[in-house]
């Protein structure tokens, strides 16, 4: 009887304590309620306006959707494969359709695990709190976070139905790879649409929220192969298929999408383009805003772009016998750009946007080389009186300059042809007369006509400036040849034709503004001259490639072979192409010889006319009133058997305006 | 027996909460209660918030550019226009509307901004979509456009050309000793017509050239006045009415060549 009474005091006692915790722990959480409640953040009632945010669109010339900008295409829980939704469920949160917000044996468990078994961390968090977590709370792990995000789930679950959690959990979870909703991450990893996810695909899908950056299948393909085949394996433990299918589907290895990485647009053009935006309206705008942006990009010029620039690597890297184990390759830039309008129709910033992200057609300046003497002797004909038939002496030149050494600027090739008309002089691209050129003109009037005709870069007023020593960008080269092709008319490049807000209101148009800045009759001697580089001169490789429309432009090549160019035009489109080291590197064979422009970047933009300009009418440049042709001796500067010139005697045709003769005593 | 109750309660409750979650359902449905009054915070907010934002500025943008073109489609001239219309700013057109503010023009100055043979022809073109008006720092541009928005023509409304619009419509309540190009140059209406008839007939129409311009006007004139420039072949002629004690003038063009020769004439006359 005494043990009896014993124990049932014991028992009393065990009863009184427990209550009392219960009572503590009732009152401790109502109170841990009570101070929550007035922070926790207010939940958007109807759930699904989370995912109503308007989608920022991005469409080419043509009207085709570029790409959407938000990383997230919302979609409904009927156009989404059921194995996904099956796969999510069981790996997550199998009691989802059971549970009221909290897996209450869950959290219990994970809390003791936690508390009583230092260095292992077990996860309880349901779709719903894990819906919570990710719309209002940061990724801080505290426990009042955890118990606040609980609250927050025990709201949802209480205001919405379980297909509407779900729906909006599908939607907003991160996938990695910028994929946010199951819709995108369907598209970036498989090229699919969420609702054709076979059960090795969702299965896949369904492992990577848990860690987007550990499972990145780009990165790491096995790594969520394995997290792959433990949600199939999950799928036939709570029953939703069985063991043979789990089976079949872990002997599947889906086949990704080409994108090789994570980056943002996959697109240097669709970069400098939201650059431009984010300028110009905000980031709010431009990304949270639902715009519609019309772009200038002609996607069939972009493709032949991209594949030229591709190609003329492989021969760039074949030329240099470069490894393919080599941390930095040789890099090209090829911008394209309408003459009539100066829209941009192609731009390529890199040979491999998902290995660099720096945008070369844009963001790097470099020295053109001899392609800006183009510049230079428009300026001299312009300010001198000088015409391509005017005769002056290829010689060593020796330039004075104020307060430093002498400028004695070297042929390319080391050797002086003695007297020769200008045609030829930049058909050869002789720099000693460039020098005494720019030394009657001033740098300031070359500089004044690269500003004319689109240079933007800081450029030094210095004599060397004539032969390209001052950095500029593919995409300035471009545009400012386009002057050229248009006979002296200017365009601004753009690259968005218009903008428009989510309900289809025009907020922005480009107006393609023409503007006189060159002499026209000038203008066509300075291309006719560029024609002869492109036919006889240092781009005659692009003739020996088979690229026969009209065509001028001129090739560039810094002393240090470091940068090798050519910026070419037809009537139609100025395209501008750059190739070189990022840092300061030659482009050399490996023994030594370096690489010009003429052979590096001129195949490239040939390939890349070649491709664009098909099926495209062949167009001659226009000649101007007042413009007739003459033939000279191109070392005499008057008509051929004039001046006692033999029958053997070199000639060409050159352009002359109406003030203009052949043989006139103008030899500077 | 109190303590078994206790007991059993307890253990009833909380087998009852593991069973049907009817605590998460109260407290979940009391958080639902204070939701209104809770703040707008998280990630979500801030997404909301940014596209909120987004909105109004993009609201701001289209209710600016609804503005312009409503005061444009008001402007009753194109140096009212050019003060609607400011540098950076743009708006459309209406054909109508610019054939009316075109109209309105004097007629050398109609004449200096586009060939009024031009604009038919502009306007009978089916390449031509819109026009557009655009404002500068030097004034204001406007285009004519065809597809993808090419600019088939263009206009410049420089300050200048807008400075001397504006002259010209004060012109109308001036007197002609007012105005410094008629300076030297002004004639009494009997002189100066006595000359004008006095020239071949073929002379005439290219001397007023819009004689309905004058016949338009009440009261009588009292004297005339010739310019002392050309532009583009024409010479402006200016005819001061007067009707009950007030003076206006309306000028009208007249070819270079007739007016020289109407110049010849009334010096022939002084003489």
């Amino acid at each position: 009887m005494k043990g009896f009474c014993f124990i049932y005091r014991g028992l009393r006692i065990t009863l009184y304590i427990t209550l009392i915790l219960v009572a503590f722990f009732i009152l401790a959480a109502g109170g841990l309620v009570l101070v929550s409640v007035k922070d926790l953040p207010q939940v958007p009632e109807p759930l699904g306006r989370i995912i109503d945010v308007p989608q920022t669109e991005v469409f080419d010339a043509t009207g085709q959707r570029l790409m959407t900008l938000g990383m997230r295409e919302p979609v409904g829980l009927s156009f989404v494969s059921p194995h996904f939704i099956n796969a999510v469920v069981a790996t997550e949160d199998h009691r989802f359709f059971e549970h009221h917000g909290v897996n209450k044996l869950r959290t219990i468990k994970a809390l003791y695990v936690t508390l009583f078994e230092p260095g292992r961390v077990q996860g309880a968090s349901t779709i719903t709190q894990q819906l919570a977590k990710n719309l209002f709370f940061s990724f801080e792990k505290t426990y009042l976070r955890k118990f606040r995000e609980m609250l927050v789930a025990l709201q949802i679950e209480a205001t919405s139905t379980k297909q509407e959690i779900l729906h909006a959990y599908i939607n907003q979870i991160h996938f990695g790879a910028g994929a946010q909703g199951v819709e995108r991450a369907a598209r970036v990893f498989f090229g699919i649409p969420a609702s054709d996810l076979n059960l090795s695909q969702a299965a896949l899908l369904a492992g990577l929220p848990k860690s987007p950056t550990r499972y990145n299948p780009f990165r790491h393909y096995e790594r969520a192969i394995t997290r792959r085949n433990f949600v199939l394996q999950r799928m036939a433990e709570v029953g939703q298929i069985t063991r043979q299918e789990a089976i079949a589907a872990m002997a599947v290895r889906p086949e990704l999408t080409m994108r090789k990485s994570d980056s943002r647009t996959g697109s240097y053009f669709i970069d400098a383009l939201i650059s431009q935006l984010v300028e110009k309206y905000g980031e709010d705008v431009v990304f949270h805003g639902g715009i519609k942006v019309y772009s200038t990009l002609d996607p069939k010029l972009q493709a032949a772009a991209d594949s030229a620039v591709a190609k003329g690597m492989e021969r760039l890297d074949t030329m240099m016998e470069m490894d393919s184990r080599d941390e930095e390759p040789p890099q090209a830039a090829l911008v394209a750009v309408d003459t009539g309008s100066g829209a941009v129709k192609a731009l390529v910033g890199g040979r491999d946007y998902f290995k660099s992200e720096f945008n070369r057609a844009i963001q790097s300046q470099r020295r053109p080389g001899s392609g800006f003497k183009p510049f230079l002797y428009y300026c001299a004909f312009n300010e001198l009186g000088l015409h391509p038939g005017t005769i002056m002496t290829d010689r060593p030149v020796t330039i004075p300059v104020k307060g430093a050494p002498a400028w004695r600027p070297q042929n390319f090739e080391r050797t002086f042809q003695g007297d020769i008309i200008l045609k030829q002089a930049l058909t050869s691209s002789i720099n000693t007369i460039a020098a005494q050129l720019v030394e009657q003109t001033g740098p300031d009037g070359v500089i004044r006509t690269a500003r004319l005709c689109g240079i933007t870069s800081p450029l030094e007023k210095v004599y060397s400036i004539a032969l390209g020593t001052g950095g500029v960008t593919p995409l300035e080269m471009a545009s400012a040849f386009s002057t050229f092709a248009s006979n002296g008319v200017r365009h601004e490049p753009f690259m968005i034709w218009r903008v428009e807000d989510p309900f289809g209101r025009v907020i922005y148009e480009h107006i393609p503004q023409g503007r006189r800045v060159l002499d026209a009759g000038t203008t066509f001697q300075v291309v006719d001259m560029m024609r002869s580089v492109v036919d006889v001169g240092s781009a005659r490789s692009i003739r020996q490639l088979g690229f026969t429309r009209p065509a001028a432009g001129k090739t560039g090549t810094t002393d240090s072979f470091n940068d090798a160019w050519f910026t070419g035009f037809t009537p139609s489109l100025s395209v501008s192409v750059w190739t070189g080291f990022d840092r300061e590197r030659k482009l050399a064979t490996r023994t030594g010889m370096g690489i010009t422009g003429g052979r590096a970047a001129a195949p490239i933009w040939a390939d890349f006319m070649d491709q664009a300009l098909r099926n495209e009418p062949e167009r001659d440049f226009s000649i101007p009133r007042g413009i007739r042709f003459e033939t000279v001796d191109i070392k005499t500067g008057c008509a051929p058997d004039t001046h006692g010139t033999d029958g053997n005697a070199e000639v060409v045709r050159v352009p002359l305006k109406e003030n203009q003769n052949l043989c006139q005593e103008t030899k500077p | 027996m109190f303590n078994l109750v206790l007991f059993f309660l307890v253990a009833a409750v909380v087998f009852s909460e593991f069973r049907f979650d009817w605590g998460e359902q109260l407290l979940g449905r009391y958080l639902a209660s204070t939701n209104a009054l809770r703040p707008e915070t998280g990630v979500i907010w801030t997404t909301g918030n940014q596209t909120q934002r987004a909105h109004t500025h993009l609201d701001t943008i289209v209710t600016e550019r609804q503005d312009q073109a409503r005061v444009a489609r008001e402007a009753t001239s194109f140096s009212q226009l050019a003060q609607v219309v400011l540098p950076g700013q743009w708006t459309g057109l209406d054909r109508e509307r610019f054939k009316a503010l075109y109209l309105e023009l004097p007629e050398d100055a109609a004449a200096t901004l586009i060939d009024p043979i031009e604009l038919v022809w502009l306007f009978g073109t089916p390449g031509l979509t819109r026009i557009f008006c655009q404002g500068k720092t030097q004034g204001l541009e406007i285009y004519f456009l065809g597809s993808n928005n090419r600019v088939i023509r263009q206009l410049d409304l420089n300050h200048q050309f807008l400075a001397n619009l504006e002259k010209e419509e004060n012109f109308f309540s001036e007197r002609l000793e007012n105005i410094p190009g008629f300076a030297g140059r002004i004639f009494p209406a009997d002189v100066f017509f006595t000359a004008l008839l006095s020239l071949p007939a073929e002379v005439l129409p290219d001397l007023i050239t819009t004689p309905k311009a004058l016949l338009r006007e009440r009261g009588t004139i009292v004297r005339a006045g010739i310019w002392n420039e050309a532009k583009s072949g024409y010479i402006r002629l200016g005819f001061e009415f007067k009707e009950n004690g007030e003076t206006r003038i309306i000028l009208v063009r007249a070819r270079e060549w007739a007016v020289w020769r109407l110049s010849m004439a009334l010096t022939r006359g002084e003489q």
